[in-house]
């Protein structure tokens, strides 16, 4: 839980909405106002944040927050 | 006479002899961080030179498609050091597009990276002309095919003879832009054109400064305003290894010297205001390191309320303005002034005017035309100005200010150009689709389409059949799309888009979507 809510966190600071508003479903470019760089700068964030080296075309294919969620607790495990 | 002066080699031939053992360019391989000096440089790129002619390439096209690397620089400055011309190309455009662009600007030779070694095949079936393949490694490379590596070590470094160096009048490099007519545009700079774009933008630093290099180098931006202007003043310029990294690497390597796009800038920005518990010049020294002094801005309009905010850090952000037609910067500011919100003072090489408010522009940088477009060279100048198509002014102090746009093209905060007639054309090609506009919004594009009327008609198809359908034709266009050509917008129109009297879209009022007046 608590490296969901950090994963959270780091999300809010790429979007006008808080941790708390953020839910699965929602889409990075769509619903989140994420540009391409935006989301790659995002990306490499998590990577220094949590200590883990992304395949760059994988996380690429992410759309929702749920599905980076997922992958990421993937990786941590 | 031959002018073998005003030739791009000198202004990396100058600084290898000043300083042989300054480190040129850097690169992060995990953990190290591999360089060559200038002095290695310059030899290596003699090498390559010696290599193409051994192998009969005076005079041709070498296709250069890839990231930035120590052997994508090399092989550049072998291919215009020399008799031949260079044509970077975009190594995120579909195959078929660059075997399209390979074929268009008649390239005997293609030089391609690691990743992209797949494209040969295809450029083999595609592509007769094509009689070299170098793929730009230093390993051993696969059979046919030969390595950056293995090219090297067929020459020595043997200084070319003088009637081997290229004149100031020769074409150096082709640069694909978008054009408006659906088909991209081959820029032909020559030698002179690049050599005085870099000599008269003024920026001065001392050699050994870092530059950290975050642009695509097949960009004329990112080539000349960087690799070049950088080499010419002693630079090391860093490579940055991938953009997820762009702002750990920024604080790894620690740059005085940023060249972004207005994109980056946003990044940047979003990153230093995040932490308000500190002094803002402590954050930006955290985040980035205390060198960092100056990020040039360029490729689309910088809104000026970053460059004010960012100042406030202790980091100046200076705004230029230019186009590859230009090879690229027309004006620009910095160290000697600058004007947020204007695109500074017109390079000293340049004569500029405005035509009913246009931005038309003469001097050395301006290119020789587009390669076998002799229609649309001809439409681009007036009386040997060049057209830029951006409305614009000066000031009383000669700094100019963009103020809007003639042509369709959209600009978008990458830098990146799209030509939304290219991309309406590819959809109009569906049966629903009736009328389509592309417009730029929120650093993305977006489709505006009216649904075919009677093909909605025909099939039964239910409103949220329609966007369905429409959104499946969208993401079948953006899965042969580089990302920044993605379109991630869409809106059905109710009605059909407003038409003037000669029946065309009214671009400007695309957003407008209502029942036309009798």
């Amino acid at each position: 839980m608590e490296k969901e809510q950090e994963f959270l966190e780091l999300v809010a600071n790429y979007c006008d909405r808080t941790a708390e508003e953020l839910t699965p479903d929602m889409r990075f470019r769509e619903d989140l106002d994420f540009n391409s760089l935006s989301f790659m700068t995002f990306l490499g964030d998590l990577e220094d944040n949590f200590d883990i080296e992304l395949d760059e075309e994988e996380a690429l294919k992410f759309t929702t927050i749920g599905e980076a969620l997922e992958y990421l607790n993937e990786q941590l495990q | 006479m031959a002018d073998q002066e005003h030739i791009i080699v000198r202004l990396l031939e100058d600084t290898a002899v000043k300083m042989p053992d300054m480190p040129a360019v850097r690169w992060i391989e995990k953990k190290e961080i591999p360089e060559k000096k200038y002095g290695e440089l310059n030899a290596d790129r003699t090498r390559i030179a010696n290599a193409l002619y051994a192998r009969g390439f005076e005079g041709c096209h070498v296709a250069l498609i890839g990231t930035s690397s120590y052997p994508w620089i090399a092989s550049y400055f072998g291919i215009v050091g020399s008799r031949m011309t260079a044509v970077p190309l975009d190594p995120m455009l579909p195959f078929e597009e660059l075997c399209d662009l390979i074929n268009r600007s008649d390239s005997e030779a293609l030089f391609v990276s690691p990743k992209l070694v797949s494209i040969i095949e295809q450029v083999k079936n595609e592509c007769p002309k094509v009689r070299l393949f170098v793929v730009l490694t230093e390993e051993p490379s696969e059979e046919g095919v030969l390595s950056f590596a293995e090219l090297l070590a067929e020459q020595d470094d043997t200084p070319l003879a003088a009637e081997k160096r290229p004149d100031a009048d020769d074409v150096c490099t082709i640069i694909f832009t978008s054009g408006t007519t659906g088909k991209s545009k081959g820029v032909m700079l020559t030698q002179r054109n690049v050599y005085d774009d870099v000599v008269n933008v003024v920026v001065n630093f001392e050699p050994g400064t870092t530059m950290l290099s975050v642009l695509p180098i097949h960009h004329a931006y990112c080539l000349v305003m960087e690799w070049l202007k950088g080499f010419s003043l002693g630079a090391t310029i860093y490579i940055n290894d991938s953009l997820l990294h762009m702002l750990r690497n920024i604080g790894k390597v620690k740059p005085r010297i940023l060249v972004m796009v207005p994109l980056m800038i946003e990044v940047i920005y979003k990153r230093l205001k995040a932490d308000e518990s500190k002094p803002k010049r402590e954050v930006a020294i955290e985040a980035f390191g205390e060198n960092l002094e100056y990020i040039f801005s360029g490729g689309a309009h910088l809104d000026p309320s970053y460059i004010y905010a960012i100042e406030e850090y202790g980091i100046k952000v200076c705004e230029g303005y230019g186009m590859s037609e230009c090879s690229p910067t027309i004006s620009s500011n910095g160290e000697i002034g600058n004007r947020p919100g204007s695109v500074g003072k017109v390079l000293a090489n340049m004569q500029i005017r405005f035509v009913d408010g246009e931005v038309q522009v003469k001097g050395s940088n301006v290119m020789k035309g587009y390669y076998k477009m002799p229609k649309e060279t001809e439409e681009t100048f007036t009386d040997g100005w060049l057209k830029t198509g951006d409305l614009g002014r000066l000031d009383e102090d000669g700094y100019l200010y963009i103020t809007g746009r003639l042509k369709n093209l959209i600009i978008l905060s990458n830098g990146e150009n799209v030509s939304p007639e290219e991309i309406e054309s590819k959809l109009l090609a569906n049966e629903l689709v009736g009328e389509a506009v592309i417009t730029g919004e929120n650093n993305g594009l977006c489709a505006r389409i009216f649904p075919d009327v009677d093909y909605v008609e025909k099939t039964g198809l239910a409103e949220e059949e329609v966007q369905t359908e429409l959104q499946a034709i969208l993401d079948e266009y953006n899965k042969s799309q580089p990302s920044y050509r993605a379109i991630t917008g869409l809106v059905v129109r109710k009605y059909p888009f407003i038409k003037n009297s000669t029946k065309k879209i009214v671009r400007a009022k695309a957003d407008i979507d209502e029942a036309p007046q009798e």
